[in-house]
């Protein structure tokens, strides 16, 4: 498997190929959509990019997959909403986030906005081991 | 002013059709390389035909058989066009046809299959291709919608409904993807002599006569051009997210 510092060494070169924000400027620990200001259709490029780099197939909800995959036939969200057991496996398994927002009430939609640089090149780690 | 077409790999539905055919022959004397999408390869050496006995080469013509309402497919196919030539530069989505019959004896599968191939082809094709566009960070789609999105007409009711859906697909497409140097258009034909023979030929001549201001159809190298002339970088760069209509001045 490759290490995560390999993988974010690339996800930050695609970032900033995409968004023009230096490489150096960019950290795992910061929010894709708000710190970074990535709006979706750089996430959809960069998305693009990094499955040309490895060549594989990326989803953001790839993202989730190991959340709803481990919960099995447990509901992962009702109406968009996310049940009481999701918030528990996003919060074992989705560890960058900051947790003190992984509450009651918490849309799946809301969810993305609170994606990291890590949570992103977590997508890459996870499609290069399902692959 | 040179298009600077040379070389660019084109991909186009519809080619087996009037106005798809004269796309591709101008394509291929601008030095294009053109994958037509087909269902089957009879036609496309009917096209083949066409195209040396205009003297072109049809050296730089390849198809790849899809099925249009197969939207993995199409991604397949797609995918194989970019490992065999390495890029996609321009998709145009010509393929279309009409039952015209009055909209209340149209069956569903009429209905269906009008709004599939005229406007559900198009999105599916559209969204194969922007995966290597986006890669590429340059590409154009040039979609052939009809006069009739806009102006009334009888016994084309679902035809123009899926046409007007093509323009406003155009529109939308545009700003998302205009960013990344990828460009949306769309050209409305009027009235075009594509396979009209005979008696049908001269009744239309009357009521085109009286309905456009230029009184004669259109040719299908007056669409091809323009089709050419949005493609080309060198004289379309700044044009995006537009409809052209092309109909002679129809009243």
């Amino acid at each position: 498997m490759k290490e995560l510092d390999e993988i974010f060494s690339v996800v930050a070169e695609t970032i900033e190929n995409s968004i023009g924000t230096p490489k150096e400027e960019i950290g795992l620990k910061q929010t894709i959509f708000d710190e970074l200001a990535i709006d979706s259709i750089d996430m959809v490029d960069i998305l693009f990019e990094l499955e040309s780099h490895y060549g594989i197939e990326l989803k953001v909800s790839d993202i989730e997959s190991r959340v709803r995959e481990e919960l099995g036939d447990t509901p992962y969200e009702v109406e968009g909403i996310i049940t009481t057991e999701g918030l528990v496996m996003l919060r074992k398994h989705m560890t960058e986030i900051d947790q003190s927002l992984l509450t009651e009430g918490l849309t799946v939609h809301g969810l993305v906005k609170l994606f990291t640089v890590e949570s992103l090149c977590k997508i890459v780690v996870y499609r290069l081991e399902v692959q | 002013m040179k298009l600077a077409l040379k070389g660019k790999v084109v991909i186009l539905t519809g080619v087996t059709g009037g106005i798809g055919r004269q796309i591709a022959l101008d394509f291929l004397l601008e030095g294009a390389i053109v994958i037509g999408l087909i269902r089957n390869e009879n036609k496309m050496k009917q096209i083949r035909n066409w195209i040396i006995d205009q003297n072109i080469s049809d050296g730089s013509l390849h198809s790849k058989i899809g099925d249009l309402l197969d939207y993995h497919g199409l991604q397949t196919v797609v995918r194989e066009i970019v490992d065999e030539f390495h890029r996609v530069d321009i998709l145009v989505n010509c393929a279309g046809f009409a039952h015209e019959n009055p909209f209340a004896i149209l069956d569903q599968d009429q209905i269906d299959s009008m709004i599939d191939v005229n406007f559900k082809s198009p999105l599916y094709l559209s969204h194969a291709v922007l995966r290597p566009m986006f890669r590429q960070k340059e590409g154009c789609i040039i979609n052939i919608s009809s006069v009739s999105a806009i102006k009334k007409g009888r016994g084309v009711a679902v035809y123009a409904a899926a046409k007007a859906a093509m323009d406003a697909f155009t529109r939308a497409l545009s700003s998302e993807v205009g960013r990344k140097n990828i460009r949306v258009n769309c050209i409305r034909p009027g009235v075009i002599n594509t396979t009209m023979s005979g008696p049908l030929l001269e009744r239309a001549h009357d009521i085109v006569n009286a309905s456009t201001a230029l009184s004669r159809f259109g040719h299908p190298n007056e669409i091809s051009k323009a089709v050419l002339f949005i493609a080309s970088n060198n004289t379309a760069s700044y044009m995006t997210g537009e409809t052209f209509t092309i109909d002679g001045g129809m009243f």
